[in-house]
């Protein structure tokens, strides 16, 4: 190379040298920004892709090996004026017995609220237990043939009845991040077609059986635990566990004044 | 340009003496001030079907189902003083079990089903949340590696054996003469289907004139489904013993002759690699899905039972089951056994009898599982046969007998074993299973004894370990490409030395299948991929018609079948 076949000579003047530089743009990777940029706007624009699958939680053991969820309900019974945790209490033997459609059609309605706050709290899901499961009773049918009928107390768990048992919940937490739900009751009573609503005290043990901050009377606490998929369900607003065998969720009817 | 004038720019060859001649770099900062000119706006036209396609081959999630198809035949009778098992049988002639006090029948369904519902048994503490897994356990695997080592062995039904080999080996076989049209001919009868055709080549274990490459020239010995297990080479007056009948030998398959170094197949057994743990698995009972052979169920009145309990016992049943995975599956970068993109997983079954009514579990491939025999191959004098599993026991005490029950217990993620012995070809790019893995279970006979069956080899039951589930598929057609000039070769691509081309199979989109019905068309939705596998999962009894695997024999029809 004989380019540097050059003299520069310095004089105590600034000197501008001429360099001819040869450019050519190279337009790489610009497109792939483009189309970059071009899928991030569309995908703000369109739905995002969401993850709606949902998971199954179980019960979490308790007592070493103890996975049953069970729930007791009291419906009132306006002749003894008492909370029975029997359908006799609204129905006939007769109706429980043969499954006459206004008992045939009853279920129990549990809701999960995001917050015990009822003008703020949204619902997320249900689980319905129909009468059809549940313990049994003894009683007597026409006076005269003992039988035996469902009653409103439930062992749910991994085998025997386990409709109810299993909560289906968001399977990733990106969509929606809740794992602490608060639970109500109601019953559909089919012989009436309207709802019995529920709730966690005997009406009558509370000092104003009218008058009482709903937060406190009408839920149970039901926390998610992801890593395990687990749930387990809490007295609300004490914290004691609930729902096991020694210690099962009850519900009692709420009569209105 | 800053006032920078107190430097002197010397000439490279003037620095010292003998001083190369060389370029001088100066460097000139520029300044420049500019900016992008806007051309164009950017248009885009959204095709839902094109969107969704694109997200559809992006994602990486998969959610697995799998239906299993549940068939077995509990027809194993047998006989227990050990009473918690003894009133529980399914009493096979209990007018005469009540005279002579050998009480005789088969387990109950129970030992059997995939979800255990007798909750009330007396054997354990019966843990309501370990029901489905207190016989069977299913996780995913998927193969790593090859073993070129594992060694086998195959047995003929009167006992004698071929000599042993390892997996990398290649086929047994052993000679026997023939003719064919009139013309001699050497057969060579395989265990397994040698996956030759007519014109292909075979490497032998021995040579013959100093060769050992020999052309198949016909396959089969002229009876039904015999091509898959014999092959013949003409007989063009080979001399001396080499190819006597009774030789026995292995030999690896070529497939073209002027390449037989690079299409020479590979043989070995595929090593998984468990990718779940047991409890991720969430097993249910489909409730209104039946396989079409009988539940076996019968009233057993109590004069006609040891404890003088009525009861309607059940000793099999005809329930199936889905599957699905608490945790997903993210395929990224995993490799198969070949080194391949992942495109099956494998949902691995293991039986882990926790109520003791079997020994541990004891492995082999489908080759070793004979009609009609319990194969030499299972007898726990064999170490070979000796699944690798963890074991625990626990003990009960009945009449001063102690019972030590065994329990198989699963695998986890993370833990590796045995998998189907393969034949893989570079130039074909294509794996073929040779023998499937399996597992027998078998009866702790000191709690059950089955009557007539050899002390170390019982009779039992033998299923299939690993169940693909099929998550892409390779295209049928290997692509080539010259080494040079070509891009967008993928990086599990084979460079054949010999034919200085790339080979390659494709990998197909999710939703494409070609004409020959080769593709994956799951439904995608929550960004993630759902595909459904349905496993007709077979609990092979002891001497039940299995696939012709012994030297080509026809299998007899089975005296009693599920519709009598």
């Amino acid at each position: 190379m004989d380019a540097n076949k050059v003299r520069i000579l310095f004089d105590n003047q600034t000197k501008f040298l001429n360099i001819p530089l040869e450019q050519s743009w190279d337009m790489y990777g610009q497109q792939l920004d483009l189309e970059k940029y071009e899928e991030d706007v569309l995908e703000k624009i369109l739905n995002p892709n969401d993850d709606f699958e949902v998971t199954r939680f179980d019960h979490q053991t308790y007592d070493v090996t103890k996975t049953s969820i069970n729930y007791d309900f009291y419906l009132y019974q306006q002749d003894s004026q008492q909370w029975l945790n029997s359908y006799q209490a609204k129905f006939s033997t007769n109706q429980i017995y043969y499954f006459e459609p206004p008992f045939d059609k009853s279920f129990w309605k549990i809701d999960f609220y995001d917050s015990p706050t009822p003008r703020t709290q949204k619902s997320y899901f249900t689980v319905i237990l129909p009468v059809q499961q549940g313990l049994t009773q003894a009683t007597v049918l026409n006076n005269t043939t003992p039988v035996t009928i469902r009653k409103p107390k439930y062992v749910l768990d991994y085998i025997g009845d386990k409709e109810g048992f299993f909560l289906y919940w968001l399977k990733g937490r990106g969509f929606l991040n809740i794992n602490t739900f608060y639970m109500t009751a109601k019953f559909f009573d089919g012989s009436t077609g309207q709802f019995i609503k529920m709730m966690n005290t005997q009406q009558n043990l509370l000092p104003n059986m009218y008058d009482f901050p709903p937060e406190s009377y009408f839920y149970y606490k039901v926390d998610l635990d992801y890593p395990t998929q687990t749930y387990q369900v809490f007295n609300y607003p004490t914290g004691n566990r609930a729902g096991t065998v020694s210690n099962p969720i009850k519900w009692y009817e709420y009569t209105n004044p | 340009m800053s006032q920078e004038t107190d430097f002197i720019v010397v000439k490279p060859d003037l620095k010292y003496k003998s001083a190369p001649e060389a370029d001088i770099t100066l460097q000139v900062g520029i300044n420049q001030t500019q900016s992008q000119v806007i051309e164009y706006d950017r248009t885009v036209s959204v095709n839902l079907a094109t969107l969704f396609d694109a997200e559809r081959q992006k994602a990486t999630t998969f959610r697995p189902t799998i239906k299993i198809s549940y068939i077995y035949e509990n027809n194993l009778v047998g006989h227990t003083d050990y009473t918690i098992f003894r009133d529980s049988l399914f009493y096979v002639n209990p007018e005469v079990s009540i005279i002579n006090g050998i009480w005789s029948g088969l387990p109950s369904f129970q030992e059997f089903e995939f979800i255990r519902t007798d909750i009330d048994s007396l054997q354990l503490d019966f843990v309501v949340k370990s029901s489905s897994t207190y016989n069977w356990n299913i996780v995913l695997s998927y193969p790593y590696e090859n073993d070129y080592n594992v060694q086998m062995q195959y047995y003929y039904q009167n006992g004698t054996s071929l000599p042993a080999w390892v997996s990398g080996d290649g086929i047994p076989f052993k000679i026997t003469t023939g003719s064919d049209n009139g013309m001699p001919i050497i057969q060579f009868v395989c265990p397994v289907t040698h996956g030759l055709t007519i014109g292909q080549y075979v490497q032998l274990s021995f040579n013959y004139d100093d060769m050992n490459l020999f052309q198949v020239s016909s396959l089969g010995n002229n009876t039904i489904g015999s091509d898959a297990y014999i092959f013949n080479l003409n007989n063009v007056g080979y001399t001396g013993s080499t190819f006597a009948a009774g030789v026995t030998g292995v030999f690896k398959r070529i497939s073209d002759i002027n390449n037989s170094g690079e299409t020479m197949s590979r043989y070995y057994v595929r090593k998984h690699k468990i990718i779940t743990n047991p409890h991720d698995s969430i097993i249910t009972r489909n409730g209104f899905e039946l396989n079409p052979f009988d539940d076996g169920a019968m009233y057993q009145f109590s004069s006609l039972t040891p404890n003088k309990v009525s009861r309607i016992d059940n000793y099999q049943s005809s329930n199936t089951y889905n599957t699905t995975f608490a945790r997903d599956f993210e395929l990224l970068t995993q490799l198969d056994n070949n080194k391949k993109p992942l495109t099956q997983i494998f949902a691995t079954f293991q039986n882990v009898g926790y109520f003791g009514w079997f020994n541990r579990l004891r492995r082999g491939w489908k080759m070793n599982m004979t009609p009609k025999e319990t194969n030499p191959w299972w007898d726990t004098t064999n170490p070979l046969s000796t699944e690798d599993n963890l074991t625990s026991s626990y003990t009960k005490t009945q009449n001063g007998e102690t019972y030590d029950f065994t329990v198989n217990l699963p695998r986890y993620s993370g833990d590796t074993m045995y998998g189907d012995w393969c034949e893989w070809n570079e130039i074909e790019q294509a794996e073929r299973v040779i023998s499937e893995y399996m597992n027998k279970v078998t009866y702790y006979q000191k709690a059950f004894t089955i009557p007539s069956t050899a002390s170390t080899n019982t009779s039992g039951f033998y299923y299939q370990v690993h169940n693909p589930i099929t998550l892409r598929v390779f295209s049928d057609y290997v692509e080539t490409a010259q080494p040079v000039g070509i891009e967008d070769i993928p990086n599990y691509a084979y460079f054949s030395n010999n034919n200085k081309l790339w080979l390659w199979r494709d990998i197909y989109t999710y939703g494409y299948v070609d004409n020959l019905g080769r593709g994956v068309e799951f439904p995608y939705l929550n960004n993630a991929h759902y595909p459904f596998q349905n496993i007709p999962f077979r609990l092979y009894p002891e001497g039940a018609s299995f696939d012709i695997t012994e030297l080509y024999q026809v299998v007899p029809d089975p005296i009693i079948d599920g519709c009598e």
